[in-house]
Formats: C-alpha cells, sequence, structure tokens
C-alpha cells in the first residue's frame, strides 16, 4: 500500500529526477479518421530519433520533451496513413490525431520512415500481433473468420487436434493461456466443441499474443496472455457489416447514439443454423415425433460515451452460448446441453493530467456448463404416471475490481502501476435428480469461493539510444479457505540495438498460476473443469528465460520495405501442473446416485515440466503481398511422479518441427488471393505394443446364472481374463503422422452504390490430406481368415470447400 | 456454362471419401511373445496355481483362443523349499493351468516366495512376493437407493465394508463379497405342464463399479470404509414389478493384498474401463514378472458372515 501512496504521489509530477524542469508534454489521443475508433499502439515518435512511445489500449499518449520552439511529431500505424505534426514545444499541449486508413495497394506512397511498429525498437519481445484486416482475408474454415486460429499460425502458438481452436504456447496446454476481452478473462473460448472460437471478428479492433518477456501488468497465467479488445463503435455515423456463410450469418452495427457525437455504441450477433435447416428432415423422418440439433450464437455490445477531456466511460458486454437439445414426443423425453460465457466490462478513464492516465473496471465474467434432462411418462400400458428430471451444471464466475495507471514522467520512462481483485466463485459440480417416486435428490460439491489479488508495477525505460528497458514486479496474493498463498513475479526485458533495425533482445519473466483446467480429452470439450489452488493442490509456476534479435528492413532489394523478422530461443520450466491420473475419468456425474463424495483432487496429479525451442518469424504486415512465415524447432517434456512410474516424457502435444506460410496477394483493387500452408510433427501417443489376457481370482465359492436364471456352481480358480493391453515402456513413445495442410481463398470485392460486398470462395484442406484426429486398433473380420487386429487412423475434415457473402455500409 | 458448381461436388464427394483408414506405422507388430503369468498365494488357500500364458502382438491375426502355455515349468520357492507346479486342466472352464498342494510349500506370513517359470524355447521368467498377515472387516454396510430407468423405479441395494487399518505400515486391500437372494419367476415344471408361479434362491458376487483395491496412504492406522459393491440380484423386470432381492447368507470378504497384486489388480480395472476411448489417459498395467506380463501376488483373506433377512 506505501508503494501505491508513493506512486500517487507522483500525480502532482512533483518527484525530483523524474519530472524535469525546461519541458514540456505533448499528449492526447489518435483516433481513426471517420469512425473515431481509439487506435491502439499507434508510435508516437520523433522523426529521425529514437525518441518515442505508443498509444494505451484507449488511444492515449503522452510524450515529455525538451522544452524548444517546435518539434515535428510523428503518428504511424499499420495500414493507416502517418501523420506528421508540427508542433509548439514552448508549453504544453493536448491534441487529437486522426488518421486515415491506408488503402490497401498503398505502399508506394508511404513515405514515412516508420509505417508500422518496429520490432527493433521496441524493448518488448514473444509477442504476436495480427491485423484484424489481415485476418479478415486469411483462408477460413468454412468462411468463419477465426482470430484463435490466426493466432495458431503463429510460430511458438501450436494447435492441439485438427481444426481445434486450443492454443498451445511454448509447451503449455490450453489452460495456461489468458484470453481476455475488454478485460474480462473468457474461460472457454470454445464453440461446438473447439471446432470455432467464441470471437466474432466484426467486433474486435485488435488482438495480440504475449508469449513470452511479459509486462508486470500480465499475469496470471503460464504461458500466455491474449488480449482482445471489441471496437468502441462509429462516432460519427451508423456503419454495418455482416456476412452469409454456410453455417452461420452474423451482423454488426455501430454508430453514434447522440447528436453530439460523444457517445457510440457497437452490436454484433453471430448464430448457426445448421439445426433450422436440419429441423424439417429430423421431423419428416419421425413423423413429427423428435425433435433435435445443435447452435450456437454469440452477442457483442458496447457503449461509450466521452464527458469531456478528462473523463470516458465504456460497457461492453460479451454473450454466447452453445446448446444441442433432443426432445422426442413418443418417449416423453427433452434432453439439452448447453455451455457459454457471459462477460461484462465496465471502464472509467480519467486523465490527472497530460501525465497520468487512470482506468478503473469492474468486470464481471461467467462460465457455465449444463445438462437438463426431463422424462415424462403418462402412465399408459401398465406404468405408472412418472416424471423425472436431472439438472447438472459446473461452472466458475469471477467478480473483480481493477485499477491501471500510465505515468509518463520524461521521455526516458513510461510507468505503469495497478492493482486488481478477482473474486473467484468455482462450481465444479452440482446435481439436483427430482422425481415422483424420490422427490428430490441434490448432491452439491460445495461451491469454492476464492480471492485472487494482484499489484503491479513497471517502467519501461530507455536510458539511451541503445537501450529499452522494461522492468518490473507483480505481487500475486491468492486465499482460498485457511490456505493462501504470496507470490512475487520479478519481470524484465531488454533490448539493445546493435545497429540501426537491429537489436538484440533478451527477458526473463516468472509467473504463477493459480485456477487450474482438468481436461482428459485434450479437445476442448466444454466439460473441461476449472478448479482452484487449494491446500493440496498448489500454484502452478514457470519461469521463462528468452533471447533474440529483432531486425525491421526498411528497403531491403530482396524483400521490399516493411518486413521484419524475428529470431528467438526459450527456456522455461513449469512447476506443479496438473493433469488427470491414469485411468480418471471426468468429475462427479458417472454414477449420479453415488453416496460417496469423490474429492476432485483425488482424480488429479501434480508435476513438472520443462521446454525449450528457437523460433522464425519473418513478417510483413501491408503491403500488395503480405503475411509472414514461421518456423519452430521445439521440445517439451513432462515429468510427474503417478505417469509414466515418474521417469520424464513428452507429452502429446510436443511437437519437434512446425512451419507456417501465411500469403495475402491483393492481385487487384476487387480480388484478394490467399494461401497458408502448415506442417507440424505428429502428436506423442500412447499406442498398446501387445495384448495379452489378464487373469483375475475370485474370494470364496463362485455361482453363475445357469439355463432359465437357475444358479449353477461352478469353482474356477481363475477367471476368463480380461484383455489387456502391454504398452510400450516409455509414455507417449509413439509418434502420430505429421500434419500439414493447404488452405487457399479468393475474395472479390465490388464497391456498390450503398456498400462494399465480398464474395469469397475457399478451399480447406486443398490436397485433401487425410491428417490423424486419432487412432484406433480395431478387430477385422474376413470370412475365410482368421481375425486380425488393425491401427486405424480416423480423420475428420477432407477438402472443405466453403463461400460466404459478405458486406459493408 | 459454369462448372464450379460441378467442380465443388466433385471436390466433396472426392474428400469425404474414407475418413478411416489403416495405416503400418513401423516398429507396431514387432514385439516378441512375452510370458504372462496369473499366479496369486494365500495362506487361506486350499492350492498353489499359476496360469501361465503368452502375449500377442497388437497388429496382425489374433491367436488369443489359445494363449495358454501347455508344457511350461513352473517352480515356487520360499528360499529353502521349493515345489514344481504340475500342469491340470480345469474341469469347468477347461483351460490349462498349473498347480501343487499348500502342504508341499506351505504359505506363511511375512515369508518371500519366488516363481519361476521356463517355457520350452528358452524363455524364463521370474518373480517374487511376500505374505502379508490378515486384518479382519470389522462391520458391513448395506444400504438401498431407489433408481429410475425409462420410468422403471427399482431399489438397488449396497454393502460396504468397514475395518480399523493397522498403523505403521503400508497397507493394500481388495474387497469383494457374495450374497443369497430370492427371485419370484414363473417355471413351467413340465414341458406340457401349467406355468407356476416359484420362488428361487440364488447367490452371486457383487461388483464394484468404482474399484474394489484401496490403499491406507494418507490415512494410515485410520479406520477404513471400501468404496461400495452392488449387491446380487436378478436385476430384470416382470409386469413392471421387481421381482427379486437379497435375501440370506451375506458373506464379504477382506484380503490384505501387497503392493504387486494391489498394482495389478487396481491397473487392470481401470485399463478396462477406458481402454476403448481414444481420448482417455492411458492405463499402464505394471507388472513384477521380470521378462513378462501379469502378477504373482500374494494376499491374506479374512471374512465376515452376516444374515440378510
Amino acid at each position: 500500500m506505501r508503494l501505491f501512496v508513493y506512486l500517487l504521489v507522483l500525480l502532482t509530477g512533483s518527484v525530483p529526477g523524474w519530472s524535469q524542469p525546461g519541458t514540456a508534454t505533448v499528449s492526447g489521443y489518435v483516433r481513426e479518421a471517420g469512425s473515431q475508433e481509439a487506435l491502439i499502439g499507434v508510435n508516437v515518435y520523433r522523426p529521425g530519433t529514437t525518441i518515442g512511445t505508443t498509444t494505451n489500449t484507449y488511444g492515449f499518449f503522452s510524450l515529455t520533451l525538451p522544452a524548444q520552439d517546435s518539434a515535428r511529431i510523428a503518428f504511424s500505424f499499420v495500414g493507416y496513413e502517418p501523420v506528421v505534426r508540427q508542433i509548439d514545444l514552448r508549453k504544453n499541449t493536448s491534441l487529437t490525431v486522426l488518421l486515415t486508413p491506408g488503402r490497401a495497394l498503398s505502399e508506394v506512397e508511404v513515405k514515412a520512415d516508420r509505417t508500422t511498429e518496429r520490432v527493433s525498437e521496441s524493448a518488448q519481445m514473444s509477442r504476436i500481433d495480427v491485423p484484424i484486416s489481415q485476418i479478415k482475408k486469411i483462408p477460413a474454415f468454412l468462411g468463419e473468420k477465426d482470430v484463435l486460429r490466426v493466432l495458431q499460425l503463429m510460430p511458438g502458438v501450436q494447435k492441439g487436434s485438427e481444426g481445434q481452436t486450443g492454443i498451445y504456447v511454448r509447451g503449455g496446454g490450453p489452460d495456461q493461456n489468458l484470453i481476455i476481452l475488454d478485460e474480462a478473462t473468457v474461460y472457454n473460448a470454445s464453440h461446438l466443441f473447439g471446432f470455432f472460437s467464441v470471437f466474432n471478428g466484426d467486433a474486435l479492433k485488435s488482438v495480440e499474443l504475449t508469449k513470452g518477456g511479459f509486462p508486470a501488468r500480465y499475469g496470471g497465467r503460464l504461458s500466455s496472455v491474449i488480449e482482445l479488445n471489441m471496437k468502441d463503435g462509429n462516432k460519427e455515423k451508423l456503419h454495418g457489416e455482416g456476412g452469409i456463410g454456410l453455417i452461420a450469418s452474423r451482423l454488426t452495427l455501430e454508430g453514434p447514439f447522440t447528436k453530439n457525437k460523444k457517445g457510440s455504441f457497437l452490436l454484433s450477433g453471430r448464430r448457426t443454423y445448421l439445426d433450422i435447416v436440419a429441423a424439417p428432415l429430423i421431423n419428416a423422418q419421425s413423423d413429427g415425433q423428435t425433435n433435435a440439433g445443435y447452435y450456437f450464437y454469440d452477442f457483442n455490445a458496447k457503449a461509450n460515451y466521452d464527458f469531456g477531456a478528462k473523463n470516458k466511460v465504456y460497457l461492453s458486454g460479451y454473450f454466447g452460448r452453445d446448446r444441442f437439445y433432443a426432445r422426442d414426443k413418443t418417449e416423453g423425453s427433452d434432453v439439452g446441453i448447453g455451455w457459454g460465457n457471459a462477460t461484462g466490462t465496465l471502464r472509467w478513464n480519467h486523465l490527472f493530467n497530460q501525465k497520468l492516465f487512470a482506468n478503473l473496471s469492474l468486470i464481471y465474467s461467467d462460465y457455465k456448463f449444463s445438462i437438463s434432462s426431463d422424462e415424462k411418462n403418462n402412465g399408459a400400458g401398465g406404468v405408472d404416471a412418472l416424471s423425472t428430471s436431472l439438472r447438472y451444471s459446473s461452472g466458475i464466475r469471477d467478480v473483480s475490481a481493477k485499477i491501471d495507471f500510465d505515468y509518463y514522467p520524461s521521455p526516458q520512462h513510461s510507468v505503469r502501476f495497478g492493482a486488481q481483485t478477482i473474486a473467484h466463485r468455482f462450481t465444479p459440480s452440482a446435481l439436483v435428480v427430482q422425481n415422483t417416486l424420490i422427490d428430490r435428490y441434490t448432491r452439491d460439491v460445495e461451491a469454492i469461493n476464492a480471492i485472487e489479488s494482484v499489484m503491479y508495477i513497471e517502467d519501461t525505460w530507455r536510458p539511451n539510444e541503445k537501450w529499452r528497458i522494461n522492468g518490473g514486479l507483480r505481487l500475486s496474493l491468492f486465499s482460498q479457505k485457511e490456505v493462501s498463498y504470496l507470490r512475487p513475479e520479478p519481470r524484465l526485458s531488454m533490448s539493445y540495438q546493435l545497429q540501426p533495425g537491429l537489436s538484440a533482445k533478451a527477458s526473463y519473466a516468472t509467473m504463477n498460476q493459480y485456477v487450474h483446467l482438468l481436461s482428459n480429452t485434450g479437445i476442448g470439450l466444454p466439460t473441461d473443469l476449472w478448479v482452484p489452488t487449494t491446500d493440496r493442490v498448489k500454484p502452478q509456476q514457470s519461469r521463462q528465460v528468452a533471447v533474440g534479435l529483432a531486425k525491421d528492413f526498411s528497403d531491403n532489394f530482396l524483400l521490399g520495405s516493411g518486413f521484419a523478422l524475428t529470431v528467438e530461443g526459450y527456456y522455461k520450466t513449469m512447476q506443479n501442473i496438473i493433469n488427470y491420473k491414469e485411468g480418471a475419468s471426468f468429475l462427479l456425474i458417472d454414477d449420479p446416485t453415488s453416496a460417496e463424495r469423490v474429492r476432485w483432487e483425488d482424480n488429479v496429479t501434480a508435476g513438472r515440466g520443462w521446454s525449450y525451442g528457437a523460433e522464425v518469424l519473418l513478417q510483413r504486415k501491408t503491403g500488395r503481398l503480405s503475411g509472414w512465415l514461421g518456423y519452430t524447432l521445439s521440445w517439451t517434456q513432462w515429468q510427474f511422479a503417478e505417469l509414466n512410474g515418474g521417469r520424464p516424457f513428452y507429452p502429446r502435444y510436443d511437437r519437434r518441427h512446425d512451419v507456417s506460410v501465411v500469403g495475402i496477394y491483393e492481385l487487384s483493387k476487387r480480388i484478394t488471393l490467399s494461401g497458408t500452408w502448415v506442417y507440424g510433427t505428429g502428436n506423442a501417443l500412447t499406442v498398446p505394443i501387445a495384448s495379452y489376457r489378464a487373469y483375475r481370482h475370485d474370494p470364496g465359492t463362485q455361482f453363475t446364472s445357469g439355463p432359465a436364471g437357475v444358479p449353477s456352481l461352478i469353482a474356477p480358480l481363475f477367471d476368463n481374463g480380461t484383455r489387456a493391453n502391454d504398452y510400450d515402456r516409455e509414455k507417449n513413445s509413439f509418434r502420430a503422422e505429421a500434419y500439414h495442410r493447404f488452405d487457399m481463398s479468393i475474395q472479390f470485392h465490388k464497391q456498390k452504390k450503398h456498400h462494399e460486398r465480398t464474395w469469397e470462395f475457399s478451399l480447406y484442406n486443398a490436397y485433401n490430406r487425410r491428417n490423424p484426429f486419432f487412432y484406433r486398433l480395431e478387430t477385422i473380420n474376413t470370412i475365410g481368415q482368421p481375425n486380425r487386429t488393425g491401427l486405424f487412423r480416423y480423420s475428420v475434415f477432407p477438402v472443405v470447400p466453403s463461400f460466404s457473402y459478405n458486406f459493408k455500409f | 456454362m459454369n462448372y464450379t458448381p460441378f467442380v465443388l461436388a466433385c471436390l466433396f464427394l472426392v474428400g469425404c471419401n474414407s475418413l478411416k483408414q489403416e495405416v503400418d506405422p513401423r516398429g507396431l507388430g514387432s514385439e516378441p511373445e512375452k510370458i504372462v503369468v496369473a499366479c496369486f498365494i494365500s495362506p487361506q488357500d486350499t492350492v498353489l496355481a499359476a496360469r501361465i500364458g503368452r502375449s500377442s502382438t497388437i497388429l496382425g491375426p489374433d491367436n488369443r483362443a489359445v494363449p495358454d502355455i501347455p508344457n511350461a515349468i513352473v517352480t515356487m520357492s520360499d528360499g529353502t523349499r521349493s515345489v514344481v507346479l504340475k500342469k491340470t486342466i480345469d474341469e469347468v472352464l477347461g483351460y490349462t493351468y498349473y498347480r501343487a498342494k499348500p502342504e508341499q510349500l506351505p504359505v506363511i506370513v511375512g515369508k518371500t516366495y519366488t516363481l519361476t517359470i521356463s517355457v520350452p524355447n528358452g524363455q524364463t521368467v521370474t518373480a517374487s512376493c511376500t505374505v502379508p498377515g490378515p486384518v479382519a472387516p470389522d462391520d458391513v454396510l448395506v444400504d438401498s437407493t431407489v433408481t429410475t430407468n425409462f420410468g422403471l423405479t427399482r431399489t438397488e441395494y449396497y454393502a460396504r465394508l468397514r475395518w480399523l487399518d493397522p498403523a505403521g505400515e503400508v497397507n493394500f486391500y481388495r474387497v469383494a463379497g457374495q450374497n443369497e437372494y430370492i427371485y419370484k419367476t414363473q417355471i413351467r415344471s413340465t414341458p406340457n405342464g401349467p406355468v407356476r408361479d416359484s420362488l428361487i434362491r440364488g447367490q452371486d458376487s457383487w461388483v464394484f463399479n468404482n474399484g474394489s483395491t484401496t490403499t491406507d496412504l494418507g490415512r494410515d492406522g485410520q479406520e477404513l470404509i471400501s468404496s461400495r459393491g452392488r449387491l446380487a440380484m436378478v436385476y430384470n423386470f416382470r409386469n413392471g414389478e421387481q421381482p427379486s432381492r437379497p435375501k440370506g447368507k451375506l458373506t464379504a470378504y477382506l484380503l490384505n493384498v501387497d503392493e504387486n497384486y494391489y498394482h495389478y489388480y487396481d491397473e487392470v480395472e481401470r485399463q478396462s474401463k477406458v481402454r476403448n476411448n481414444p481420448f482417455a489417459e492411458p492405463v499402464l498395467i505394471q507388472t513384477n514378472i521380470r521378462g513378462g506380463l501379469g502378477c504373482f501376488g500374494a494376499y491374506n483373506e479374512s471374512t465376515l458372515v452376516t444374515e440378510l433377512k
């Protein structure tokens, strides 16, 4: 707390050494011309020098410079025409800068020396961002543009199984990613069992993934932070966009809601319609007795209001649901499975002065999974009338308050500090069974409450032209019942400019994770369960060191301009990671009437892991030809006392080589071509090498039911045996076949009188590769030959063509 | 003419062609056969018996029908005395196994026994185990629950064992049980005779769906309660009614087993539940048979008999 008081004193800017005399501060907001959308991460700098800063999540910047008559300040951002302003530096200045979106083919017209954020000039490493405009051009599965799938195409980030949106970052599991949408945690980012992510690209402004060198403001998970920000909404005029695809349609509307253009809103919705299309077929098949289907939908909504230069308020929310249902009139049954997230964020920006920006957020997040089953029997055929209902649910709910300060005392320092408290409420499982005979049966595994609190401070320090240093400390405290854990997390990132456009970087980060995901499928089912740290399950912890080189090619004769190359190596250790014990299955609902209380901790086991590797990324974000080449070479190993006899083993998603090539080519103003090719080493699996019969005995004299239910006596010493598998000595020593796939798409754009339309045709898995989804041993019966066992590969997606119609007005 | 729909349709049909394909990965299918052993000894048992089989490679023709090895040499020893188990055919199930009388090599608590098996092709495997002491069950807890399936309601009966774990030693347990039951049915006593209501008595073993093994890990010296076993009866319905219920003698067995026996039973039970689920965490079955598979384990059996009215 004392730290906070000290930091708040800085509000006045009166602490010696930080605020220098004879300086002037230029501050303000950078917005998109036409929509007034705040732009995140815009470069604000003095041309020809390395003095500069970037805009924060709300488009705010502050730059303090030596007082002088005037200076040129440039504002540049990927995909926008740069702006250079002559600014009077004899006094402090506040301004709003508007950037105009650059035309797709305008690369030759852009003459500023920095059109994109230069990777060589930031202390941050291991960060990936893909412009939303680029995401919309990359081939998409069934036409659904998916930000998480695009992130999977980046080095250091891997997918799990075919078609899944689960993300594995530098040897970490899908539970080790913090996914935040407008600051609210999204606990299950999957629709349709992981084949689609819950994020609708039309509603998003930015996506950024950090996989190492974490600044102190980020924490709570071991492996990555994926930060998504929703658009604020167009402040100038009503604007809309949408699309009609093979499986889903979507519509987004945004515009001002006040005449003074101080407030704007955004509404976005998406729904699948497989169930609506299939309903008549299912109905006809069952003479109108059965109705079954599946759908998902999601809504994004956001509103903001500008209360003058110093205060702004934002309210945003997300609501999404997946639902399976089956109703049968003959059997009187009605079964449903549903899951989904709901998030809400209320934010208040306050500008204390030109150097101190603050944001207060109140955040709500909820993930729920539920099963409902109702049966009604009207008593026909001599059976008593009976109705039974079952309700099962599990989930997690967070309520959180967060405050963040951005303080810009001098051109050398950008300080961020803040605090957050999250009240978690975990519901591992709640079951209610009710029927007319047993009245009511309820079994709750008690909801678990826990409090997670953090404080952080970080400073980006530019001591001279060559060095960039981001140092910070994060303190996290987790309390649940009597146990509490207080953990400091030191963070450091450094960059040293070797020559213009080339920097060497290094970073270190300690991360703690207090919530854990129990998943025994690895495919992102909604039954995956979030559980807290307890007295028996310790917090997960990772330590990661990364080193690398970052090179910006300003005008390479081979590559042209705008290319950036990063090469990184990392080593990461992970402690107290959890996994299901061998043979453990998903929790507590296998026997709803069981009188036994099983603690979920009994089903899990803790161990450690380590991962190391190298990643290369050559990326170009704008231009006629854009995209990237990524390559990852990595090793990941786990060691659990209770798995594999305590010896280290490769987890399922250990991947030696991972390659991705993404290309987007603007053939003309009307036609965009794009293609992606991915290659990955196969998953590490456990496959049996031999089978045998495992015989057992039963105590006492044995009886068995003879003809007509009459018991007859037998007394075998051994039973007939259970068929058992003998596995290799080492777990996961079988490698699945390599995964590779080529996707392509072509977009036809046309400007109509009132709107722009785009037709898109795409092919997923264009050369029809049979990629393994899972393997299974099966017995083959051929007449006249002895039975034999074979290993079968199951694939999910052959070549999948799709088309969609998109519009914008 | 626009060929696009035709091309797309062709692509789709080509694509759907067999998403399931047989593969022949290197390495699988070349595993040599191993000797598989099942031998469980107890001071209470009236026989020393071992069943010897062989494993088969996972891929290729199934030879599961004849896995028993009929010409093995099976020797059991306690370090000073040894006995060769003789080949025998089981009268009921017809399999080959090897047996000897316990008088030839008494099974004594605390002693370590070694089993050696050699087969004509030269393969030899050995294993050892030590006999644990007795632990008696204190009582049997019987309860019942009402369940409903497809509108039919029935009462199910369950039993659990309770006992005091001996302090200061690591213990592994297996529980088992049997009970008598009655069953109302209709029987035609002669081919052309009338159908008569009859009451039949039967006896069968309990079913432990949540595993029949446990340890005193973290609970040393405490009172332990087993998982519940479903009592035997005839789980059928007749005219919407439940015609059967447990009645008569109820026998509960508490086996204090050695670690080999525990791992084998626990892992075989768990593997059989998930071995066909491609997404489940596979269960590896440990073995104490050096060079082979299976288990040579020891147990000490205590019995508790009650009457169910």
